[in-house]
């Protein structure tokens, strides 16, 4: 049974819910997008530039050149500040994102004025569009005009704005402790957090919790057995490529330049297909309670919903194939992240057409 | 909100604020030092190698692997609690879905807040060489995330009642 003839919440202008899921479906899917441009554009080529630029600091070495190793190696600390900076942009766009959807569904429970609630809703947005650029231009930046010794310009906005969450949150916690302390648990009568009981929702939340099962297990697993014998290995193939090149042999250290970037790519594809099929899980459980206020036709719910899923599977498992089948896996990969951007889009446009006519029946009525 | 709801939602909140805390606090104090001490360690390993001091460059690269064994466990820890704070937020607010009793619903989230403050404090105390302790946190951790969230998952299944 279709539950469209529940009662329906409205996202009315003012209300922190709306500027909340607004807000944080939009950062996530700016950080979808990124990440996926990432994965296409930069990825790849970079990890073999590194590469790369090992195999040169194992020739030098070969040459007895200690200035040369330097040098190579400050190539190889900023391609991975390059890389590194922006994985962190990518997941915390997603992350603040999320954070911020947690916190307008929650805010029938939070205790505080709705003006007060609007502008920490104001704030937090801001402050988690300021940080994720601000991670991103890190590498570009560096330390130019900073008045600190290690910390950059671009540091110090990103952890300014994390501050300016934390105080966010602080004071939500504040409001929420008012409702869970309180003499009586009702929130205000018209805005009862609705239990998600449409089919699109119920599809979201039971292929949410079966992502997370499935991530959890496979992280669990990779932590028990893989995640420090790839650290010892790691030190161990580092080890090599110094032996083999102090030696003299260059093959012997080009291979095991080699077997140490294989290394990196087997450790850094589980570890990526953890993280992503744990996150697409936590997105759709967070959909699924956002589904009522997507405006659009049962069949182009569905779709979205059903597209969603599809990428969210596709995605983690071609990640996790990636060292077997390669590019062309890091391809299907591609594409599944694509679907759960077209799918959180169509979702939005829902939402924003909700929030329009919100807007529309309020004229109206005034 | 019954009870379960209400305290798997208060103690997701808090373990994301203390997962952002740390964050900040690791961007600020610590983080830049590592990344800086992995890079110096690790060429100056291979730049003695070059000089033809494989004793020193063996100890550098020996530097290097505990500078990123902390390293790595600090970020560990820092998106785990973020992430599962939200996680546990997430299944308190559809925690009427799970057709339990309260007394049910109230052990599977204790065993989830358990998880989640132990599972990535057990990876943490492990940069203070507290091994047997941090071993024990991050096990008993992981187990109950586990369990928890098949617990869940199970109490998802369309029920008779419900029917």
């Amino acid at each position: 049974m279709d539950s469209r003839s529940e009662k329906t919440e409205y996202l009315r202008r003012g209300d922190a819910r709306r500027l909340l899921i607004i807000g944080g479906i939009l950062l996530m899917l700016a950080g979808i997008l990124f990440g996926d441009i990432f994965a296409v554009f930069i990825l790849h080529p970079n990890a073999d530039r590194i590469i790369a630029g090992l195999v040169h600091v194992a020739n030098a070495i070969i040459a007895g050149d200690a200035d040369k190793v330097f040098a190579y190696f400050s190539e190889i600390g900023g391609l991975l500040e390059n890389r590194g900076t922006k994985v962190d942009a990518h997941v915390h766009a997603i992350t603040l994102g999320y954070l911020a959807v947690v916190l307008a569904v929650l805010q029938p429970y939070v205790r505080l004025d709705g003006p007060l609630k609007f502008r920490l809703a104001q704030v937090f947005i801001v402050s988690a569009c300021i940080m994720p650029p601000s991670i991103f231009v890190i590498h570009y930046l560096g330390l130019a005009y900073s008045p600190l010794a290690s910390i950059g310009w671009a540091s110090i906005f990103a952890d300014l704005s994390g501050f300016s969450i934390i105080l966010v949150c602080l004071l939500e916690m504040w409001g929420l402790g008012r409702y869970i302390f309180a003499s009586t648990h009702k929130p205000e009568a018209d805005e009862a957090l609705p239990f998600p009981a449409s089919w699109e929702a119920r599809t979201l939340l039971h292929s949410g919790m079966l992502m997370l099962l499935i991530g959890f297990i496979y992280g669990a697993v990779h932590a028990g057995v893989y995640s420090e014998k790839y650290e010892q290995l790691e030190i161990s193939r580092l080890g090599g490529i110094i032996g083999h090149a102090v030696t003299g042999d260059q093959d012997s250290a080009s291979d095991a330049v080699g077997d140490y970037g294989i290394l990196q790519g087997q450790r850094g594809t589980k570890i990526a297909a953890h993280a992503h099929i744990n996150e697409f899980g936590m997105l759709a459980l967070l959909l699924a309670f956002v589904q009522q206020y997507v405006f659009l036709a049962r069949r182009w719910r569905r779709r979205w919903v059903l597209t969603f899923i599809t990428g969210s599977f596709v995605l983690p498992i071609a990640v996790a194939m990636e060292m077997q089948f390669g590019l062309a896996a890091g391809g299907v990969a591609d594409v599944g992240g694509l679907l759960v951007f077209i799918a959180l889009s169509g979702m939005f446009a829902g939402i924003v057409r909700h929030s329009g006519m919100c807007d529309a029946k309020s004229e109206a009525g005034a | 909100m019954n009870r379960a709801q209400r305290t798997m939602i208060a103690s997701g909140l808090i373990i994301v604020l203390g997962g952002m805390v740390f964050g900040l606090y690791y961007a600020l104090f610590a983080e830049h030092q590592h990344l800086a001490g992995m890079g110096t360690s690790l060429s100056t390993s291979m730049a003695e190698a070059a000089s033809g001091r494989l004793a020193d460059a063996q100890q550098s690269l020996s530097q290097y692997g505990d500078v990123r064994y902390n390293y790595l466990r600090n970020v560990h820890a820092h998106s785990h609690w973020s992430s599962l704070g939200i996680f546990l937020m997430l299944l308190g607010l559809a925690l009427k879905a799970v057709h339990y009793d309260e007394r049910v619903c109230m052990c599977l989230a204790l065993l989830l807040i358990y998880g989640s403050v132990a599972f990535p404090m057990g990876v943490w105390l492990a940069t203070l060489q507290l091994g047997l302790t941090a071993k024990v946190f991050s096990i008993t951790g992981a187990i109950a995330l586990l369990g928890g969230i098949s617990g869940y998952a199970w109490g998802l299944r369309p029920s008779k009642q419900a029917e």
